[in-house]
């Protein structure tokens, strides 16, 4: 009798094993997903634009011609700069550089003067791996199309990454510049995609 | 809800996640950097000095010789960058070194316009002038040059003197200024 009763035990066991199997198990599989967009961004803000002023003073040397110092300068020593801070997740930004001449808005000048001035304006990028990649675009009378370079690296995450800066400015030889105030635009365009 | 909705479903989960990694646009960023400069109006002569000498005021019966006042001239170089710019001439008459009042019938003192002419305009080919006569005190009106840079021909005219010279050597000047100005 005690036998039989292990041996109903057991079939117990046994049923009740297949009434779960014959139910049918399910198996949920979730995936979680993201992503980052890519992007360039203004610091602080995370804004899309910036905006600066270089202002070089009086223009014209005590003889009338373009400030010597002025017409001297380099990409090394430049007559003006402004610094940005760009934040960009793309592994190598595109810059973009145009600019227009200085001009002080007369219409024209006579002979022996000139109302416009020609200059080198650069953007100096600081890259994730510690070295400078400078983007330039110089001004004529018919402006050239803008300057593209894509950047081979990463910018750096850091204040004041982003370096506009203008120099080699250059009137005709001996031109007297004509009184009055001068302004230029330029332009800067950093995307995160070539 | 059977197996097949639930693998419809995940599906559709899947697609919603995918999607907005390719909708997104790329983000640029644009800078606009003003670049400013001015340039003061001024005025320069590169050249700021001419002397006119005349070897006989008088003719033979001791009266001025008008022409050889009136036939001088002289240059002065100088230019002016401000497009309101003025130039104006004080005529500053000839006296002679003698010294007390000359008796009547003579004179120490000879006057005469000066003339002061610069090439002005977009091309430097239009001939602006301003002058002044010595017998007015003060100098004559300016006169707008705006932007140029030329010689200044100064020139002299109607010279007059009331009555013989006094014997002497006489000395007289034309002071031209340049004013700048927008």
């Amino acid at each position: 009798m005690k036998r039989f009763a292990l041996a109903a035990a057991a079939l117990g066991v046994l049923a009740a094993g297949q009434a779960q199997a014959a139910t049918g198990d399910v198996t949920g599989s979730v995936t979680v997903t993201g992503y980052v967009t890519s992007k360039c961004v203004v610091i602080p803000n995370s804004g899309s634009t910036f905006s600066g002023t270089i202002p070089l003073g009086e223009l014209a040397d005590s003889d009338g011609t373009l400030r010597a110092d002025l017409a001297g300068t380099s990409a090394g020593s430049p007559a003006g700069a402004v610094n940005f801070r760009v934040n960009c997740n793309a592994a190598k930004p595109t810059v973009t550089v145009s600019a227009d001449r200085l001009d002080n808005g007369t219409a024209g000048a006579p002979s022996g003067y000139t109302d416009v001035i020609d200059y080198t304006a650069a953007v100096d990028a600081d890259l994730a791996g510690g070295s400078t990649e400078s983007t330039a675009y110089t001004t004529a009378a018919s402006l050239p199309a803008p300057t593209v370079q894509q950047l081979s690296d990463r910018l750096a995450n850091a204040s004041d990454n982003v370096t506009v800066k203008v120099y080699d400015l250059a009137t005709p030889s001996g031109a007297l510049l004509t009184a009055g105030s001068y302004d230029s635009t330029v332009t800067v365009v950093i995307s995160p995609t070539s | 809800m059977t197996f097949k909705h639930i693998i419809l479903a995940a599906s559709a989960l899947g697609l919603m996640a995918a999607a907005p990694a390719f909708a997104a646009p790329a983000a640029d960023v644009t800078g606009t950097v003003t670049v400013t400069g001015s340039v003061a109006a001024k005025c320069l002569f590169t050249t700021d000095s001419d002397s006119v000498v005349i070897p006989e005021l008088a003719d033979t019966t001791g009266h001025l010789e008008a022409s050889t006042v009136n036939t001088q001239s002289a240059e002065l170089v100088g230019w002016c960058n401000g497009t309101a710019s003025t130039m104006r001439v004080e005529a500053n008459h000839l006296e002679g070194d003698f010294a007390g009042s000359p008796v009547s019938g003579f004179t120490d003192r000879v006057d005469y316009t000066a003339t002061a002419t610069a090439m002005t305009g977009m091309e430097g080919s239009t001939a602006t002038a301003a002058s002044d006569s010595s017998d007015v005190g003060g100098a004559g009106a300016p006169i707008t040059v705006g932007l140029f840079a030329s010689p200044i021909a100064v020139t002299f005219s109607d010279a007059a003197a009331d009555g013989r010279l006094v014997a002497g050597d006489y000395e007289g000047s034309v002071d031209v200024t340049l004013s700048p100005a927008l």
